[in-house]
């Protein structure tokens, strides 16, 4: 009687132990169903076609290794399938974006743009369309300030340029803005540098006198090195003697 | 003081003495001449101007002898001597006491050239017409003095004029050993200006250059090196007018690169 | 009477001897004359081959050799054509030479081995004592014939005024010409150029790290000018300063071990700071509010020489370190009084003085402060022209200075003797070369 109960007892332990197995497995494949149907709703099949197929074929075979009872192999499929279809579904959204940027991008340049807005230039990989225009306008609305020779010191002009473009940067609050010091051809390079640095700082001060948060406001010189007007005159070095604005997001 | 090469003349020892004698004795009376001198003075002396100014005293005529060369910076004021001789007058004229001097004035002799250019060019040597004319306001001295009463002081005489001939001699001989030399030296470029090497060069009486040895080198090895070589190049100098052709003689001599900018 | 007559003679014949006659200093005959350039003969290599190729090579560094010697200011080559001898490989006939007027005669030749490299031999001829005073035989491959030839230019140097010359040597410059600017490296004479670097943004101020073949230089790649070393040898670069605002105008001490640069923590406000060479030990040295740029280091590491334009107008100052940074009692001390813009101050390896770019009459011209002169030394000027000469840097035996000039159009880099002398054209193309930076000498 107690032999028949022990074997009866182990034959039900193998038993769930064999479902047990199984049921790793079974829970795996759960899990790769579910990730392969999240992919299909963001079309992976469509823009991840490769990792989507991926994914499927592992899903079809840990089922495979289920039937034959090859419950670990079965799992090991089964959790592959399921990374497979969330890679899929990722690079898909990815690719979505993209594409969506790009269609949005072809829109904008295609409406009537005025006057004001530069048009004849892409932006950068990676830019959104708002940020493209975003730069254009700031390149219109934020004016160089320009300096005397050898001098960091503003003048009236540059202090009224400088509220109107503090003004403006006021109507866009959530740019930040790269301020370039740089000087004409003449002198040391070294020397430059320090006085282009010189002169971003002291708009960087003004800018912050009317207002705006320094978090907002990063200086950088540039010496003499990249001229507006390559020209060797007196106007052209006026106009390299500048600070200059430019705004990312 | 030893003012003088070290080209060895024979030399009368009591003589000397006597000299001296004779020149303190009459000290006073020179240094009124010198003094006098010096008032009409125009210009600080170099030493050629002194030697002019002794022939000058011989001859008795009042020239104007031509200022000092332009170099004359370059060389160093006389030591000792310079109370006697420096302010020589550029034109200097007999004192009263002159009409003592009985030297006859030589019409022939010409104006003596002074010096030439800068320190680093050469001096100039005395020409054939200056030397003729000193040597013959020397013969004329010497027959002054022979027919003297004391063969004494006669002796004295020729003494003197043979120091003071020999003294110009030596001088014109020393002026071109040191053209030759210069002409053939190369100091290199570079070296600092106040560098010097010295070197004391064995001649014969012939002017073979029997050997040299550096008596103090400049601390500059490139330095040392281009008078080396200059004496692997120059080997015979002129023969030397008053000595003997077997005579050994010595002659120091020192060699100054001019300073160039640097 | 006579007595009188006699005393006054011999009084003045004293005279004659007591004082110096021309030429004479003491017991010596002194002999002053100016330095001179050595006359040296250079005439053609013999190439031991037909071939047409190679007897072009061999004129070639025949006139790498010429062009060495006579630029270096201290030697001066005879012109070929007044040579008379015909060349053999036999004895030399020294007579020949003398007579034109040579003091060195210098005889190459060229070979090529079986294996198809290439062999030099070259021999310095003393011609004063009539034998080979230095001879070197260089084999390897066609690509190293011109630094063979730059050595054997230094080894004629060194036996001439025993001191090294700086033929074999490297030059780092700055050049746009591929639109952007980048930093290149040269031979001592313009030869092999090529860029180390290509990152197609702002590449600024090269410098040398002492006896070294690895380079300091700014650059923007990071989107700030921040500071890198760069090593030319193996191609490894790794930043050392990248703090907010500049990292420039790096300068090694002599010693390798400090470097000093000019950096802007202070609300934009240049000064400049040391720092080790693994970037640790920032110190700072200036603390005005002027601008304080361009270190340049004494010879001796204890002073520095630097731009400030806390006077006003930018000019060269001097600190001396040995007695700590800038404070109320170590005041830098003003160099340059003359002119309205004084600035890349670079001292000289011997330490005896400090070229520098002054601007006159509107144009940067090449000058030079001779140290030791009293306070503020004496300045002359090395070049006047009526074109730009700027950014100085000295060979490492101090016998030459680079420089920038834009005489020709846009700015090239030259070199120029000390001692005088036409200057040599190191770059020649159409975009601009600036900020030269001489290596120590190549030789290990």
């Amino acid at each position: 009687m107690r032999a028949k109960l022990s074997w009866w007892l182990m034959g039900l332990a193998v038993a769930g132990l064999l479902a047990g197995c199984g049921g790793k497995a079974k829970k795996a494949i759960t899990e790769a169903e579910t990730a392969v149907e999240e992919a299909k709703q963001a079309e992976a099949p469509q823009y991840a076609p490769d990792e989507f197929k991926s994914a499927e074929d592992n899903l079809v075979l840990a089922r495979d290794q289920l039937e034959k009872r090859k419950f670990k192999d079965s799992r090991a499929s089964a959790i592959t399938a399921r990374d497979q279809a969330y890679l899929s579904r990722d690079r898909a959204l990815e690719r979505k974006k993209t594409a969506e940027a790009a269609k949005q991008e072809t829109k904008a340049l295609e409406y009537n743009v005025p006057s004001l807005y530069g048009e004849e230039e892409l932006a950068g990989a990676g830019k959104t369309a708002t940020e493209v225009s975003m730069e254009d306008q700031a390149k219109a609305a934020l004016q160089d300030v320009l300096f005397d020779f050898d001098s960091a010191t503003l003048s009236d002009e540059g202090r009224s340029i400088l509220a109107g473009n503090a003004q403006w940067l006021k109507n866009n609050p959530g740019l930040k803005v790269l301020i370039e010091g740089h000087c004409d051809e003449r002198g040391a390079e070294e020397y430059n540098l320090a006085l282009g640095q010189r002169r971003a700082e002291a708009v960087k001060k003004y800018l912050m006198s009317l207002g705006l948060d320094e978090s907002r406001l990063k200086t950088i010189s540039y010496g003499e090195s990249l001229p507006l007007d390559p020209g060797h005159t007196e106007e052209a070095w006026a106009k390299n003697r500048r600070v200059h604005f430019a705004v990312s997001q | 003081m030893s003012g003088y090469p070290l080209i060895t003349h024979r030399r009368d020892r009591d003589a000397s003495i006597r000299f001296l004698r004779m020149a303190t004795v009459s000290l006073l009376i020179h240094g009124l001449v010198i003094f006098s001198a010096t008032l009409y003075s125009r210009r600080s002396s170099a030493h050629s101007f002194r030697e002019s100014s002794i022939l000058v005293t011989f001859h008795e005529s009042p020239q104007t002898l031509p200022g000092p060369p332009a170099g004359a910076v370059d060389q160093v004021p006389p030591p000792g001597g310079a109370r006697v001789t420096s302010p020589a007058p550029s034109q200097s004229k007999p004192p009263a006491q002159s009409s003592e001097k009985v030297i006859p004035k030589d019409p022939t002799k010409s104006e003596i050239k002074t010096g030439g250019k800068s320190g680093t060019e050469k001096p100039v040597p005395l020409t054939k017409a200056e030397q003729a004319s000193m040597d013959a306001a020397l013969d004329a001295l010497r027959r002054q003095v022979a027919g003297s009463e004391q063969g004494a002081e006669a002796a004295e005489w020729n003494a003197a004029m043979a120091e003071i001939g020999g003294s110009l001699q030596s001088r014109a001989y020393h002026q071109q050993a040191g053209q030759v030399l210069a002409d053939a030296w190369t100091p290199p470029i570079g070296v600092a200006g106040n560098l010097s090497v010295r070197v004391l060069v064995k001649l014969r009486g012939d002017g073979t250059i029997l050997g040299w040895t550096l008596i103090q080198s400049s601390g500059d090895a490139a330095l040392d090196a281009s008078v080396e070589r200059l004496f692997q190049k120059v080997t015979k100098l002129d023969p030397i007018p008053w000595a003997n052709p077997g005579e050994t003689l010595d002659l120091p001599i020192e060699f100054r690169p001019g300073s160039g900018e640097n | 009477m006579r007595k009188i007559l006699l005393g006054l003679i011999l009084l003045l014949a004293a005279a004659a001897r007591a004082q110096e006659p021309p030429g004479f200093e003491g017991d010596f005959l002194v002999i002053t004359k100016t330095p001179q350039r050595f006359p040296v003969a250079v005439p053609n290599f013999l190439v031991n081959s037909t071939s047409a190729d190679d007897q072009a090579v061999g004129q070639r560094l025949t006139e790498l050799l010429r062009q060495n010697f006579q630029y270096s200011g201290v030697l001066q080559i005879l012109d070929p054509k007044s040579y008379l001898t015909p060349l053999s490989s036999g004895p030399e006939d020294f007579s020949a030479w003398t007579l034109i007027g040579a003091e060195a005669l210098v005889r190459g030749f060229l070979t090529r081995t079986p294996e198809g490299r290439v062999q030099i031999e070259l021999r310095l001829y003393d011609l004063a004592r009539q034998e080979m005073v230095l001879g070197k035989r260089f084999t390897g491959s066609e690509a190293a014939l011109r630094q063979m030839v730059h050595r054997f230019s230094d080894d004629v140097l060194e036996w001439l005024t025993g001191r090294r010359g700086s033929f074999e040597t490297q030059i780092a410059l700055v050049s746009d010409q591929s639109g952007r600017k980048e930093i290149h490296v040269m031979d001592s004479d313009g030869g092999n150029p090529r860029p180390v670097t290509n990152n197609h943004t702002l590449n600024l101020a090269p410098e040398w790290w002492p006896n070294s073949s690895r380079l300091l230089y700014t650059s923007y790649k990071a989107k700030n000018p921040d500071l890198y070393v760069l090593d030319t040898f193996e191609g490894k670069e790794w930043r050392i300063s990248n703090r907010p605002g500049l990292n420039v105008g790096a300068a090694f001490r002599p010693d390798g071990k400090r470097i000093a640069l000019v950096l802007t923590p202070r609300e934009g406000n240049s000064d400049i700071f040391l720092l080790n060479p693994d970037g640790s030990g920032l110190t700072q040295v200036t603390s005005s509010w002027a601008i304080d740029v361009s270190p340049a280091w004494s010879p001796d590491g204890k002073f520095l020489a630097f731009v400030s334009d806390r006077g006003g107008t930018p000019q060269i100052y001097m600190l001396d370190l040995s007695r700590g940074a800038e404070s109320e009692n170590n005041r830098p001390v003003r160099l340059t009084w003359e002119g309205d813009y004084n600035s890349s101050p670079a001292w000289s390896p011997d330490g005896q003085r400090i070229a520098f770019a002054g601007r006159r009459a509107g144009q940067f011209d090449l000058m030079v402060i001779e140290l030791g002169k009293g306070p503020g030394g004496s300045v002359r000027a090395l070049t006047e022209t009526p074109f730009n000469e700027e950014d100085p840097a000295w060979s490492p035996d101090g016998r030459s200075l680079a420089f920038a000039s834009d005489r020709y159009g846009n700015y090239d880099i030259f070199s120029i003797s000390v001692y005088g002398g036409a200057a040599r054209r190191l770059t020649e193309w159409p975009s601009a070369e600036t900020a030269p930076a001489w290596s120590s000498s190549l030789k290990r």
